[in-house]
């Protein structure tokens, strides 16, 4: 009876180890794609910025809520924040530990995408030889609003985001100058870049729900499903008018 | 004895402070800073340069009223220092008891009140009532100045002088900070800069709002200041000198938040020629941007 | 109220009768005698060292903020890193300036001067002074200190919310006060604390116009009071007036910062390029108005108490009369009432029409005469005196020229067309630091050199003293002075850093001069500090009249037991018979009997 026992556990725990021997394996699920623009591209042409405000925002810059990576074939866009929105479960993931490198440079954000999960820190640097003050406008998480009056590309300030929800920042002396932050309770997410594409990596395989976010042209969702081994690829395409 | 010491420790003390403050003072020279664009003028512990027609009426009242509180100060205080020598307690002095019958100091009060009375009658109210009332009738420029934190907007009306309607809430930080309807002909030839720029010798109205919070035009060489306070427009003028072309400083006096010590801004008297050229660059249609 | 009376004026305290069959019989317990005490001097005492403390703590806020103001974002050294949470970095971020400047104001007035003034001496000399045995109310004295002392703690504790204490000046102008730290606690901290200190104004008000007009010993007539009480008495006539309109209007930017009303927020408010949701046309202005109807009638609050102890040292240390005792009460009096129709002249560039500036210029100029009569009156007094160079007269008399160089630069400020360069820049902060620096605070010394000895029965170290006194007066000239240049040049006030103007920059030579000043000002204060413990256990042990003074606080033992007098004082004559004809001793006290003089 008692040995019995004894196997049933042993059983139990090898069985135990392998499976997660299985999930760890299959732990490799990719997902891929490009976000695609169809349209007219002399809507969404990218204008140059009024900086005549702060003599010291001496290099040109322009408008970003639209940025065509019209290079690529077909178009891209640029900035869109790729995410796994459902098929998770309930499974809690520890937060990144590395900081977000924010970045004030010639009177605006690099990047202009801060996608970041639940309380990593982000580090807020400036790049500029003016006053920056950085104002986070969030709904859920605590309002941040301070000013940073020197040069500082080392130590800058470290904050953190404890609630999931995409929020405006902007600079109050500088007012065009903006960008998003996106807050995620887990790694999967991913922002296009100059060729247009994103990759989520290391998903276990299953069904998921896919967010495409673009701070100009909305959220679009799609059904992707996950095996082992194999990339699963899903593109995205905004047909704005 | 214990006089000569006190003398002692008194020229110590004082010998410590001009040498302290003349070392410190040397030592620490400021480096005059960068501040993107070269400003005019000359700034010193008095009043600055001054640019406007009508600064100097300012610039009156505030010298004859320090010329005033001098000449009273030092009268006053040459008196309170006799008293003090001469009337020091010293053996076999006992003060007088009878008070004395000060005619001199009831002259000095109506003396002071009369010339308060010219000060306010003859150098203040009239000009005041011509900055508040007397706005210029010569074809002026119209400005409007509209505040937020921490930055200046120049909204100019275009050709026609019209301003066209606001509307607060289609504001785009980016592409439209003051809310401007396209809907709006007025509105149509209308543009906004984050620099000021006057024709020098004409006279300028300048409209001035908030967006959000109390801020206040200060241009320090025009002796012109004036709150912006929000849910209110408020009409200034002023007229700057022939001759006076070239790049001055704005800021704001009113506490507005976190930034208020940078929240300043450019003005640039401008030639004809020069704020014509201005005007079409800043009217050009605007190119796309072309990351390089 | 009435009984009281009775027995205050015949018999003395109730409590006087107990002392009378000697010490120890209904003896209370340390608690009741010394912290929850309803004795005006214990509680004149808590407000003094309490008001003396929240000084130190307002000064070395500022302090630090000539840190900044020096050297633009450098490190600030030693505190820096010793507060890295409040200097990220070591040095100070704007928005800790700002923080740090409206607690610098609000501390200095509301926490450190005005208790100082008439909680501290007026409550510890005053009855004393017109011979009574306390206060009118001695429980609602006592509430009037625990609920100054809340204000404080509140005030205090606002610096360690998240966000920090209150960023928008101690002015608090809407619709900034409002908008700033959202859902912070920093700013509505403030409220909650202006709202206990001003009701704790308003108590104390009530309590000395009582006293003054019910408690006045036999003999002692409204034109025999010392110059210090008629200042106390006018003063509390403007704390009860003026004080209500703010606490009201406290009340009500409360409520739009966390009920979300409007009544000081305008329609169309984009803030931070988000449109608000204030709807019903509030009116910046209304605050404005609400709060300089309050804070003008408190300038006054901050120098009417002043003048009166400068009167009471410079009378009993130039052994005459006063010049013009009468003259100077109807002054007196004329400047409180006058004091209610100026306020406006702190908003002629919010876009004021010409009547209303006509009107507030004129009141404005009309003010400045009593002053001068004041002025001129305690100078004059100087005139055939045999004047004693002793501490609290150095400070008195140091005083004067201080006081007039802030009364006098007021009149550029009170003409709206000098105001237009000069408003909102260093010029008014010159201003009224000398009005309340070297003015206020120098009185504040003199006084407590003056009066430390009735209150402790020793003596202050007269060398030490002189050494505090010398140092004092030069560096806070040192340290203000230059600002009136600042202004002139036309640098704005509550900059955070003047560099980055070019007018700013050409005079930071001029700052770098009066943050020196001002550091040098806080380590002459050491030997005051000093002094200040030191004398209390080891100083000359002095009799009940030291100075040879003839006010009725004299009278009494140094210091005075409960119920204050040995004998319930009868009044004889006015308050400064010094060097009366006839009389071998050169003053006279008021409650001698003999011939009048």
């Amino acid at each position: 009876m008692q040995k019995t026992f004894r196997y049933g556990v042993l059983c139990a725990f090898a069985a135990t180890l392998g499976l997660a021997g299985v999930v760890r394996a299959a732990d490799d699920g990719v997902i891929k794609g490009k976000v695609i623009f169809k349209g007219d591209t002399d809507k969404f042409k990218r204008s140059p910025i009024d900086t005549s405000k702060d003599a010291n925002c001496k290099k040109p810059i322009g408008s970003w809520d639209v940025i065509l990576n019209k290079k690529t074939d077909p178009i891209t866009i640029k900035n869109v924040v790729v995410s796994i929105k459902e098929g998770l479960g309930d499974k809690k993931f520890p937060p990144k530990t590395e900081p977000f490198k924010l970045t004030q440079k010639d009177c605006q954000y690099d990047p202009h995408i801060i996608a970041v999960m639940e309380d990593q820190p982000v580090k807020i640097l400036n790049g500029d030889d003016t006053n920056h003050n950085i104002h986070f406008l969030p709904k859920k998480n605590t309002e941040e609003n301070f000013s940073q009056p020197q040069k500082d590309e080392v130590t800058g300030k470290e904050l953190k985001f404890k609630l999931e929800e995409p929020f405006k920042v902007k600079c109050d002396v500088h007012p065009w100058m903006g960008a998003h932050v996106l807050v995620f309770t887990h790694p999967y997410f991913a922002v296009t870049g100059d060729d247009g594409t994103f990759e989520l990596k290391g998903l276990p395989p299953g069904k998921y729900v896919v967010e495409a976010w673009h701070e100009k042209f909305g959220t679009m969702k799609a059904d992707v499903e996950v095996a082992a081994g194999k990339p699963a690829e899903k593109d995205f395409t905004f047909e704005p008018k | 004895m214990r006089r000569c010491s006190w003398r002692i420790f008194l020229a110590v003390v004082f010998g410590c402070v001009v040498l302290g403050q003349t070392s410190v003072l040397r030592a620490q020279a400021v480096a005059p800073k960068d501040t993107g664009v070269k400003i005019d003028g000359e700034y010193g512990p008095f009043l600055p340069t001054d640019i406007s027609v009508d600064g100097y009426q300012v610039d009156r009242l505030i010298n004859v009223l320090h010329v005033f509180m001098i000449g009273l100060f030092v009268g006053w205080g040459l008196f309170f220092a006799f008293c003090l020598v001469k009337y020091r307690q010293r053996p076999g002095h006992r003060a007088n008891s009878v008070l004395i019958k000060a005619k001199p100091s009831k002259y000095l009060e109506i003396a002071v009140a009369i010339f308060e009375a010219v000060l306010l009658f003859g150098f203040s109210i009239p000009v005041w009532a011509r900055v508040k009332s007397e706005f210029p009738t010569d074809d002026p420029m119209r400005v409007r100045v509209v505040a937020e934190q921490f930055a200046w907007n120049f909204h100019y009306p275009g050709a026609d002088k019209k301003f066209g309607k606001l509307n607060p809430k289609i504001i785009d930080l980016v592409k439209n900070p003051l809310g401007r309807m396209d809907d709006d002909p007025a509105g149509k030839d209308d543009f906004v800069s984050g620099e000021f720029h006057v024709i020098e010798g004409r006279s300028v109205v300048v409209e001035i709002l908030s967006k959000d919070v109390i801020h206040s035009f200060f241009v320090p060489v025009l002796r012109v200041k004036q709150d912006a306070i929000p849910g209110m427009r408020i009409p200034i003028w002023f007229k700057t000198k022939e001759k006076t072309a070239g790049a001055y400083e704005i800021g704001c006096a009113q506490l507005c938040g976190n930034n208020h010590f940078s929240m300043r801004a450019v003005m640039h008297v401008d030639t004809p020629e020069q704020y014509a050229a201005w005007v079409k660059k800043v009217t050009a249609p605007p190119e796309e941007f072309k990351e390089d | 109220m009435a009984q009281h009376q009775h027995k205050g004026g015949g018999h003395g305290h109730d409590h006087h009768h107990h002392d009378d069959h000697g010490a120890g019989h209904h003896e209370l317990s340390y608690w009741r005698k010394y912290i929850f005490s309803v004795d005006h001097k214990i509680i004149g005492i808590q407000y003094g060292l309490t008001a003396l403390c929240f000084l130190f703590f307002g000064f070395s806020l500022m302090m630090i903020m000539r840190w900044q103001l020096a050297y633009p974002n450098k490190p600030i050294p030693v505190i820096g890193s010793l507060f890295p949470s409040f200097f990220p970095g070591g040095a100070m971020a704007p928005e800790m300036y700002n923080a740090f400047g409206a607690m610098h104001g609000t501390i200095m007035v509301f926490l450190g001067v005005v208790p100082m003034l008439v909680g501290a001496f007026g409550n510890y000399v005053m009855p004393l002074q017109i011979g009574a045995p306390d206060m009118a109310f001695p429980k609602l004295n006592m509430m009037s200190y625990w609920v100054y002392f809340c204000g404080g703690v509140t005030m205090l504790a606002s610096f360690f919310v998240k966000g920090g204490a209150a960023q928008s000046g101690w002015t608090s102008y809407a619709p900034l006060s409002v908008i700033t730290q959202p859902h912070q606690w920093g700013q509505t901290m403030w409220l909650i604390g202006m709202v206990f200190l001003i009701t704790s104004s308003l108590l104390g008000s009530i309590n000395f116009i009582t006293t003054i007009v019910q408690l006045r010993a036999k003999g002692l007539t409204m034109f025999r009071l010392p110059f210090f009480v008629w200042a106390q008495f006018v003063t509390s006539f403007l704390l009860l007036l003026a004080f209500p309109p703010l606490e009201a209007a406290g009340i009500l930017q409360l409520m739009d910062r966390v009920a979300g009303t409007s009544f000081f927020m305008p329609e169309g408010l984009v803030v931070s390029g988000q449109m608000q949701s204030y709807t019903g046309g509030g009116n910046p202005l209304l605050w404005q108005h609400l709060f300089w109807f309050l804070a003008h009638p408190e300038v006054y609050v901050l120098i009417l108490p002043a003048m009166g102890m400068v009167a009471e040292i410079i009378a009993s240390n130039t052994r005459k009369a006063l010049w013009g005792y009468r003259t100077m009460v109807y002054s007196i009096i004329f400047l409180g009432f006058m004091s209610f129709i100026v306020w406006a002249h702190h908003m002629f560039i919010t876009g004021m029409g010409q009547k209303m500036a006509a009107f507030f210029a004129t009141t404005t100029m009309i003010i400045s005469i009593p002053s001068v009569v004041i002025l001129t009156a305690m100078v004059i007094t100087l005139h055939g005196a045999s004047i004693r160079f002793n501490v609290p007269m150095l400070f008195a008399l140091a005083f004067l020229p201080m006081f007039a160089i802030g009364g006098l630069t007021g009149l550029p400020l009170g003409l709206p067309v000098s105001d237009i360069q000069l408003h909102d820049t260093y010029y008014v902060i010159g201003h009224f630091h000398y009005v309340v620096a070297p003015g206020t605070i120098f009185a504040i010394f003199a006084g407590i050199y003056f009066w430390f000895p009735k209150a402790t029965g020793r003596m202050m170290n007269e060398a030490l003293g002189k050494v505090h006194f010398v140092l004092s007066f030069i560096f806070i000239n040192v340290a203000f002075m230059p600002m009136f240049f600042q202004g002139l040049a036309g640098v704005s006030r509550r900059l955070a850093d003047q560099t980055g103007y070019a007018h700013g920059n050409a005079v930071q030579g001029l700052t770098r001069m009066s943050s020196w000043g001002a550091w040098m000002l806080g380590l002459s204060q050491v030997p005051f500090i000093i002094n200040f413990f030191v004398s209390m256990f080891a100083g000359r042990k002095v009799s009940e009249n030291p100075w040879e003074s003839t006010t009725l606080e004299w009278s009494a033992p140094s210091p005075p037991p409960h119920g204050n007098f040995k004998s319930t004082p009868v009044v004889h004559r006015g308050p400064y018979e010094y060097g009366v004809p006839g009389i071998a001793k050169d003053y006279f006290p008021q409650h001698q009997a003999g011939a009048e003089a």
